[in-house]
């Protein structure tokens, strides 16, 4: 299962998907390209089904891992025979960049609602299969994000003054 | 008003759309708004963006479409707008490769990664790198030697990792034209800069051994704080020693070693990962990452929990009682909920066990959750159980059920094939269970979608069914996949049923009559071997099964050179002559060359040597043993040899490579002469011609001595002759001259007793020992004087005599003085032998070890044999 010795590289991510709670693709990038479209699918119901709750397996030889929150599945797969803490540490980024960007929870909506920032987020921390950043709160500085608030439409805006109200209340 | 915004939302997701989703064609027509003046920044950031999420869904454009969007695209530079342009850069990046001459957009990236907006400067020059070539890479050359050793992070990163593509890129020219610059970057205080440029420094010196032993010797004295850098450091570090062949005494293990020691938990986990994975580790190296892998184990996090004891798992077939310290953690995660890390964990507890009621007990806990977990742990516990059923030969009945209900349940290819190796492996060294192993496999192949294993199954039943007490029953089995299945499968089973038809006579009739139904088959290949064996059973010829012994390569040239002649003689086989395949010498560091995987069972040496037609009829290879080297590695030639036992002859074969660039040696022969009398060299086969860099292989044979005689045991001493040619380095092509001969002195190398026993496992030694009886037996004592302990002692004799130790009586428990070890072993003419052997050690006295051993076997001559060699 452990192959043992690997060869010195920076190329050790193989894809990063995101899914809904059905297991349907959101976004996906493979980073060794070739792949078939069906044969991406089928490994991402495989994925899907054997990763269950897990934060980690091996499927077809690649490392395998997972952090979920609500109605959102982010996955991280790289390459078995490297050290599995890298595709932790990378996994952990995307997922403190994306809840500093949603500001509230990492959740579908949200995600789809910035689709957009979402693939700079992407194009930040992995560029074809190496890792650029693991550090969410650099790659949220590198976004360009600038005074988003006058896009943000009324019922946000009533959400985060009554978050405001709570927190001050509860201090 | 919200609530049923939402409800539609719902709605949209359950079809697997949302907002970005839509046809290509519309997409492709809302990219028209590109081109509209003036440019809305916002609603084309939104199409950008639906053309990525089309993209992204598995889309594929055509060239002419790629390109159009993409010069589209390249108008958006216009607008000033942050996001939009980020966004341009991905779509450049997606579109590079579909899209024709991408190269237009060069001046307005080059102008953005030298601008003053920070933030494009790193997505621009990885977007340029993307689409660079050669002459576009020189030109801003000077912008990416600045880019390298940039203040900002990002930046520099960004221009380093894309150096790294341009390696790939046909670029690597220029960018090994940069190595101060990476150096510089390298000293960097951003973690990531720094384990970028060591990425980049090692791929430009890769080929180049000096210069990266040059900077592993810098770096790990020089305090480098990236945890991935030093990571990448540690894995530089282990390949160094591993291709270089150091021991752990060098400051280069140390280095790794005190990186054990490091506060990052990912750094620790590298350094443990590559000792226990480096061949030059001993047990006290391994112990020691062990104990911090154990740490891991009990840590909150899964991540860390799974990487300590995947490694774990992998050490544990090595080192198995280095790794038996970490048994009471690795109890508690088989509870654990990731199913995982629960396998792995009763995997590496199965190679560890001890004792067969543990065994047992792990076995039912991994059996309750088999149906969870992934095809790939599934293969784990299948091998895991393959070496328990070595270990253990009285659980092979249990093991054997275990499998078989694994084998019912769903799994894909790699897994069922994985069951059906170990059950063979079981069916093949142990008579009892063959029966009940048939009878699982039949049941198998009844609803197989494995043509592969299915054939593989049926040729098996055709070799053993005949031995069971009824094979007709194995008749209908085959039978069934003849009327059922494809043509791979029924081809396979008129052959199986042929070969069962000609090896029990009183089935002949049934089989005849099976076959001829197969005569109107659909198949070619089917009716052909259909025909083909009935003719032949019904002449009555059962010698129908025995192997072509011809070397293939022969064959095929041969037939192929009959096809060009006007073939008015008929083809004679005999006429085909050996011609060694010639290897070409790997090619100086290989690019990642996955290391071939040579399974022990089969040896590559003994193919070439069943490849010689003259060796072909000494019959089976009993052993051949690995291969001792007779020169030193750095000689101009290099000679290995390769001894391979058959039943009446013992073939040397020595493996030459000649490293001198301007000779051409021809005739390459080896002379060994034996220092004890009764060997005879009955035939020899030198090596033609053998070029620089070249490899190939000369035969000696010897008539082994006669058994009588006892002088098994013997030195060799070897003298390579040759006639040598001078020819010109750089063609090889030989001078005019005849060449003048010439001869070089090998080492010695020795021929033993144990060369001509193998190991019998999984022996019920003491029925087998009652079953001999005292006809063939006798007994001596020795003094082995030379040995201070024990287990010394047994290592020597086991090691002497080649046998196997039976039920792990080479384990001698602590403190013990007296010990008692049996082993057993099957002679190359066929004959078993059993030795037990009392040993008692005083280890207050000083003249070392009793032994008392006890030999039988069913030929009379082989007790003598063994004691008298042993004295």
């Amino acid at each position: 299962m452990d192959p043992g010795l690997s060869e010195p590289t920076l190329d050790v991510i193989k894809a990063i998907i995101i899914m809904d709670q059905d297991g349907h693709r959101i976004l996906a990038r493979y980073f060794d390209s070739a792949g078939a479209l069906a044969n991406e699918k089928a490994f991402e119901k495989t994925l899907f089904t054997k990763m269950g709750a897990a934060e980690v397996c091996m499927l077809e030889g690649l490392t395998c891992v997972h952090r979920y929150n609500v109605d959102l599945h982010l996955f991280v797969i790289g390459s078995g025979n490297q050290n599995p803490l890298l595709f932790s540490a990378t996994l952990n980024c995307f997922y403190d960049a994306l809840s500093l960007l949603f500001r509230k929870s990492v959740e579908k909506r949200a995600l789809i609602d910035q689709l957009d920032t979402v693939f700079l987020i992407l194009d930040e921390i992995c560029d074809n299969g190496m890792i650029l950043e693991t550090d969410g709160n650099a790659v949220f500085s590198r976004l360009a994000i600038r005074g988003g608030d006058e896009d943000q439409n009324v019922s946000q805006l009533l959400q985060s003054a009554k978050d405001q109200l709570k927190w001050s209340l509860l201090k | 008003m919200y609530a049923r915004k939402d409800r539609k939302d719902d709605d949209d997701s359950a079809q697997g759309g949302n907002k970005w989703s839509g046809e290509r064609s519309s997409v492709l027509q809302e990219a028209r708004v590109f081109n509209k003046s003036p440019l809305d920044p916002k609603k084309c950031s939104q199409v950008l963006t639906k053309l990525l999420y089309l993209l992204n869904q598995g889309e594929k454009l055509s060239a002419a479409e790629a390109t159009d969007t993409f010069f589209a695209m390249t108008r958006l530079f216009q607008s000033s707008d942050v996001m939009l342009r980020r966004l341009v850069y991905l779509g450049i990046k997606e579109l590079a490769s579909t899209a024709n001459d991408v190269i237009i957009v060069t001046s307005s990236l080059t102008k953005d990664m030298t601008g003053k907006e920070q933030l494009y400067r790193a997505p621009a020059i990885r977007a340029l790198c993307k689409i660079a070539d050669a002459g576009t890479l020189q030109a801003v050359e000077r912008y990416m030697k600045q880019a390298i050793v940039d203040k900002n992070g990002s930046v520099a990163s960004g221009a380093l990792v894309s150096c790294l593509h341009l390696l790939n890129q046909g670029c690597a020219d220029i960018v090994r034209r940069w190595p101060n610059e990476v150096q510089e970057a390298l000293n960097s205080d951003d973690a990531m800069v720094q384990y970028h440029a060591l990425g980049l420094l090692y791929q430009i010196r890769m080929n180049d051994k000096l210069a990266v032993s040059k900077l592993i010797s810098k770096y790990t004295k020089y305090n480098v704080k990236s945890p991935y850098a030093l990571c990448l450091l540690i894995k530089l570090t282990c390949k160094m020693i591993e291709d270089e062949g150091y021991g752990t005494d060098c400051p280069m293990f140390n280095f790794v070693e005190s990186c054990l020691r490091h506060k990052n938990e990912m750094v620790v986990y590298e350094a443990a990962h590559c000792i226990v994975n480096m061949k030059s580790t001993g047990p006290s190296e391994a112990g020691r990452a062990v104990a911090v892998l154990q740490l891991f184990l009990s840590s909150p996090k899964a991540m860390l929990r799974f990487a300590a004891v995947r490694t774990l798992n992998r050490v544990a077939c090595n080192h198995p009682k280095i790794v038996m310290s970490c048994n009471i953690d690795l109890e508690q995660l088989i509870s654990g909920t990731n199913r995982s890390i629960a396998t792995l964990a009763i995997t590496t507890l199965l190679k560890t066990a001890s004792n067969e009621s543990s065994v047992e007990r792990l076995m039912k806990q991994i059996e309750s959750f088999m149906t969870e977990i992934s095809d790939e742990f599934k293969v784990v516990v299948v091998e895991s159980i393959q070496s328990l059923c070595e270990k253990f030969p009285n659980k092979q009945g249990t093991m054997m059920g275990f499998l078989a209900k694994m084998l019912r349940e769903d799994g894909g290819f790699e897994y069922k094939k994985a069951i059906v190796d170990t059950i063979i492996d079981i069916i093949h060294s142990n008579e009892d269970k063959m029966e009940i192993g048939l009878g699982h496999l039949c049941e198998f192949i009844e609803d197989c979608e494995h043509t592969s294993l299915a054939v593989k199954i049926l040729s098996l039943l055709a070799t053993k069914g005949p031995k069971t007490k009824n094979p007709s029953k194995y008749v209908r089995f085959i039978y069934n996949r003849l009327i059922l299945e494809n043509a791979q499968v029924r081809a396979a089973s008129v052959s199986a049923l042929a070969q069962i038809g000609s090896e029990c006579p009183n089935l002949t009739n049934n089989v005849i009559v099976l076959l001829e139904r197969s005569l109107m088959d659909e198949d070619d290949e089917v009716r052909d071997r259909a025909a083909y064996y009935l003719k032949i059973l019904q002449k009555g010829n059962t010698d129908l099964f025995t192997q072509l012994t011809l070397s293939i390569h022969g064959l095929e040239s041969a037939l192929c050179e009959y096809l060009k002649s006007d073939m008015s003689v008929p083809f004679d086989a005999s006429q085909i002559t050996y011609e060694p395949p010639v290897k070409q010498a790997k090619p100086a560091a290989p690019l990642a060359v996955p290391e071939k995987k040579i399974s022990p069972g089969k040896n590559v040496y003994q193919e070439e040597v069943l490849e010689v037609p003259e060796f072909a009829q000494l019959g089976n290879v009993f052993r051949t043993m690995p291969p001792i080297e007779l020169t030193e590695p750095e000689t101009e030639y290099v000679v290995k040899v390769v001894k391979h036992i058959f039943g009446e002859h013992v073939v040397l074969q020595f493996n030459c490579t000649n490293t001198v660039n301007d000779q051409l040696l021809e005739n390459v022969s080896v002379e060994p002469v034996a220092m004890n009398g009764g060997w005879k060299a009955v035939h020899t086969i030198p090596i033609k011609k053998l070029g620089y860099q070249e490899t190939a292989s000369c035969f000696v044979c010897f008539q082994q001595p006669d058994l009588l005689d006892g002088a098994y045991n013997s030195g060799f001493t070897n003298t390579l002759k040759f006639t040598v040619k001078d020819c010109d380095p750089t063609t090889g092509e030989p001078d005019d001259n005849d060449g003048y001969p010439d001869e070089y002195v090998l080492e010695v190398f020795e021929v033993s007793l144990s060369d001509f026993i193998q190991k019998v496992a999984n022996v019920d030694f003491v029925n087998s020992w009652e079953e001999l009886g005292p006809e063939n037996e006798l007994e001596d004592t020795f003094v082995l004087s030379a040995y201070s302990s024990l287990q010394q002692a047994i290592e020597k004799i086991q090691d002497f005599l080649g046998m196997h130790a039976c039920e792990r009586s080479d384990q001698v428990p602590e403190g013990k003085q007296t010990h008692v070890l049996i082993l057993a072993g099957t002679f190359v003419n066929g004959g078993r032998i059993l030795v037990r052997a009392r040993l008692a050690h005083d280890p207050t006295m000083t003249q070392g070890v009793t032994m008392n051993m006890t030999v039988r076997s069913n030929d009379e001559s082989l007790p003598e044999l063994i004691l008298t060699s042993l004295a």
